[in-house]
């Protein structure tokens, strides 16, 4: 019971801390690479959809490391599985 | 506006995912946690993370953990019967016993697989695969578990209290290499 | 999955073309409305696993997938490698085009493959069954 009460007081601490960090902080982020996007996104590729341009052109490392990720994590699996049989 | 009301709704579908009893209707309140944020994302303006956590959150993540519990229960009971002549009357009396002890622990929301078996009981813990190895002779009855199994514990209480008439022994074997991989 | 009902296997079985035309729809229109390939490859996976519902004892061919992933993710990385980083490639409309379709595509089939695996070995070669 001891245990709980000082679990529930830490996590109402933690939770006033992040809400007293968010309302100092401006939700918007810096402007300037977001508004240069928008404008040239559609000259630059061609496409309709700026998420589209944005994962497969300007940061194109990412989706790679994603797939590169997702893939380490199918072999992890494939090795740490119970049946040993590799088929 | 709109927006508060379903991050509310979220808060109390976390609380209530975390506080239930039974694990399959955590995961089921786990989905609808998932859509309900997936629809937040939307509120947002992000249609393409809205679209991953539905699909993921809420499809694929609900079928794995409930494939995943499903294989976590089924709980293996192995039954005994070396004496074999001299068994007419017992195997009446164990037949209601181990009918109550599945009961019991369906109740527990877990699947109990009664498998019989010919083969004397000490081949039985040395190379099977079992939760519950059950074994009897004319006064008493046998039951052999695995050490750490907390399941174990439950039975336990549950033999003493309906059966304590009974002579009944519960063995905790360690854990072999066979019994887990 | 034992006791399996008659009426999911039924609905499910009626519901496969439509999901597979959704996933295909989410993958090859990604570059014009929201979408893309990760999601649309999940929508490709869950009708694998919602296959598993219906039919659990049919096996799969894993080691297809497994080659298929490894070869699609060779083309993941070599297809910007050699449109995106040469300043001798082609950057046209059509071309910028296609590279968005065929990426979309090669990421969703990916995916698709990366997530059955993930189930099938946990449904089939994991726990006491």
């Amino acid at each position: 019971m001891k245990r709980r009460i000082l679990t529930m007081l830490f996590s109402m601490a933690l939770a006033g801390l992040v809400l007293f960090i968010n309302f100092d902080a401006n939700l918007v982020a810096n402007p300037l690479i977001a508004d240069f996007y928008l404008e040239n996104f559609n000259a630059d590729t061609h496409t309709q959809n700026a998420v589209a341009a944005i994962y497969l052109n300007y940061r194109v490392f990412d989706s790679i490391f994603e797939t590169l990720i997702l893939l380490v994590s199918v072999s992890a699996v494939i090795n740490f599985s119970w049946r040993r049989t590799d088929d | 506006m709109t927006e508060n009301i379903f991050l509310i709704t979220l808060v109390v579908l976390a609380i209530v995912a975390l506080n239930t009893k039974k694990l399959r209707r955590a995961v089921v309140y786990l989905g609808a946690f998932s859509l309900v944020s997936s629809f937040v994302y939307l509120l947002y303006g992000a249609p393409d993370v809205a679209i991953a956590e539905a699909i993921i959150g809420s499809t694929i993540t609900t079928v794995l953990y409930l494939v995943a519990l499903r294989k976590y229960q089924v709980f293996s009971i192995y039954y005994a019967n070396s004496v074999g002549d001299q068994t007419s009357r017992y195997l009446n009396d164990n037949s209601t016993f181990l009918n109550n002890l599945e009961a019991f622990l369906i109740q527990r929301e877990m699947e109990p697989q009664l498998i019989y078996s010919g083969a004397p009981i000490e081949t039985i813990v040395d190379q099977e695969k079992f939760d519950l190895a059950i074994h009897h002779t004319d006064q008493d009855i046998w039951i052999y578990g695995c050490a750490e199994d907390y399941q174990l514990d439950a039975v336990e209480e549950y033999l003493l209290t309906n059966y304590g008439d009974l002579n009944i022994h519960l063995i905790r074997c360690a854990e072999g290499e066979d019994n887990e991989a | 999955m034992t006791d399996r009902s008659e009426i999911i296997s039924r609905m499910t079985g009626l519901l496969y073309p439509f999901i597979l035309l959704f996933g295909f729809y989410i993958i090859l229109n990604g570059h014009a409305s929201p979408g893309g390939g990760f999601q649309g490859g999940a929508v490709l996976a869950s009708v694998f696993i919602t296959r598993y519902l219906v039919e659990p004892d049919r096996c799969i061919r894993l080691k297809t997938l497994k080659t298929a992933e490894k070869t699609l993710f060779v083309c993941i990385i070599l297809y910007p490698a050699f449109f995106l980083f040469s300043t001798t490639a082609n950057h046209s409309e059509l071309m910028n085009l296609t590279y968005l379709v065929a990426m979309n595509f090669l990421i969703g089939l990916k995916v698709c493959s990366g997530f059955t695996i993930i189930f099938f070995r946990f449904a089939f070669y994991e726990g006491g069954i």
